[in-house]
């Protein structure tokens, strides 16, 4: 009867942080987005930290590419665009490389547990005034398959993504 | 046989691979400043990125027409100005001799000889370049090219109005692929 009590208690617990787990999660979630009308991507800067200038071209391109496919509801305008000059609602995004590892992709389809690269960018969106909206860590990874040049386009995915989630069309 | 047929097409693989990633040393030499001229001839080619209108990793030829970058695949042509370069940079890299939907199904070879096949890699040189549209936004594009062949193109595309954060001259001996864009601003 002890053991019933006890299992029946166990499965209850267990129950209800299965349903308050994702609630909790989507909660978390829903966040009010920060209306914005155009997102103008600033070229990567990468002061401290080595990266191939090949890499920061393809970081910036991917970007620019992914987010006009996930974030269709902004107009994405390039770094220096004078057309975005008198855009209400503009967001500007700033992207720091915070980290990079250059892996192998030698050593990644010999091996295939080694030799990953992987690159941390920190995004900053501010207003046009500088008032910063939102601010995060976005990485890329390439571990597997792929080449080197991957790992820009991992992070491209999930910044635009990132940028999906946090912002809704003004207006 | 299988093992046999492994050791075959791994020794002819790789036999291939040496030939095409080691050049001729007279090749190499002969890269300097005073034949750039010759390097204006096209060029094969893969777009990597950043090209307008130009699918990511399409192959084509790039060559240097009337002060601006051209690349032409399939008919059809994307040109760069010079002028509007802001940044020219070179850098090497490898990739793989066997590629491409082979490359893929020699993963799945005997024995783990795809593993041994994935690496033989081939050199090549790499071209970043950076820059400005009509309305002032910021464009790059990353070309591959053969080895030895990125350097000439530079220094021409330098020659007709093209911009570089990084001059040969100081890095002769620093390796291109780490070079790091804007750490010396003209």
């Amino acid at each position: 009867m002890t053991n019933f009590f006890r299992i029946a208690t166990c499965s209850c617990l267990f129950g209800m942080m299965s349903l308050a787990g994702p609630r909790l999660h989507a909660e978390g979630k829903h966040m009010e987005k920060v209306r914005a009308s155009a997102l103008k991507v600033e070229m990567i800067q990468s002061d401290e930290i080595s990266v191939p200038a090949a890499f920061q071209v393809a970081i910036y391109e991917n970007l620019i590419q992914q987010l006009g496919k996930k974030a269709s509801f902004l107009h994405v305008y390039r770094d220096g665009d004078r057309d975005a000059a008198n855009i209400p609602n503009l967001v500007l995004l700033h992207t720091t490389v915070s980290g990079f590892k250059k892996g192998s992709e030698r050593m990644r389809q010999v091996t295939t547990i080694a030799g990953a690269t992987s690159i941390t960018i920190h995004c900053r969106f501010t207003s046009v005034d500088g008032k910063v909206l939102l601010e995060k860590d976005v990485n890329g990874k390439v571990r597997f398959f792929g080449d080197n040049l991957k790992v820009t386009y991992d992070f491209a995915k999930k910044a635009s993504a990132l940028v999906s989630d946090n912002f809704a069309a003004a207006g | 046989m299988l093992k046999t047929l492994s050791v075959i097409v791994i020794c002819g693989t790789a036999m291939m691979a040496s030939s095409q990633s080691a050049p001729p040393n007279e090749t190499r030499s002969s890269i300097s400043a005073t034949n750039v001229r010759q390097q204006q001839r096209p060029t094969k080619s893969t777009a990597i990125i950043g090209l307008d209108g130009v699918r990511e990793k399409t192959q084509g030829t790039l060559n240097i027409e009337d002060e601006k970058l051209c690349f032409v695949h399939s008919e059809s042509t994307s040109q760069i100005p010079a002028a509007a370069m802001e940044d020219v940079i070179t850098g090497e890299d490898s990739q793989r001799v066997i590629r491409g939907t082979l490359g893929t199904l020699s993963m799945f070879a005997p024995y783990e000889s795809g593993r041994a096949l994935s690496m033989l890699r081939s050199k090549l040189d790499s071209l970043t370049i950076q820059y400005r549209d009509n309305d002032g936004g910021l464009h790059g594009a990353v070309f591959t090219m053969p080895v030895g062949t990125a350097e000439p193109f530079k220094q021409e595309l330098i020659a007709q109005g093209a911009h570089t954060t990084i001059h040969a001259a100081k890095n002769a001996n620093v390796d291109p692929f780490s070079q790091v864009a804007g750490r010396e601003k003209q």
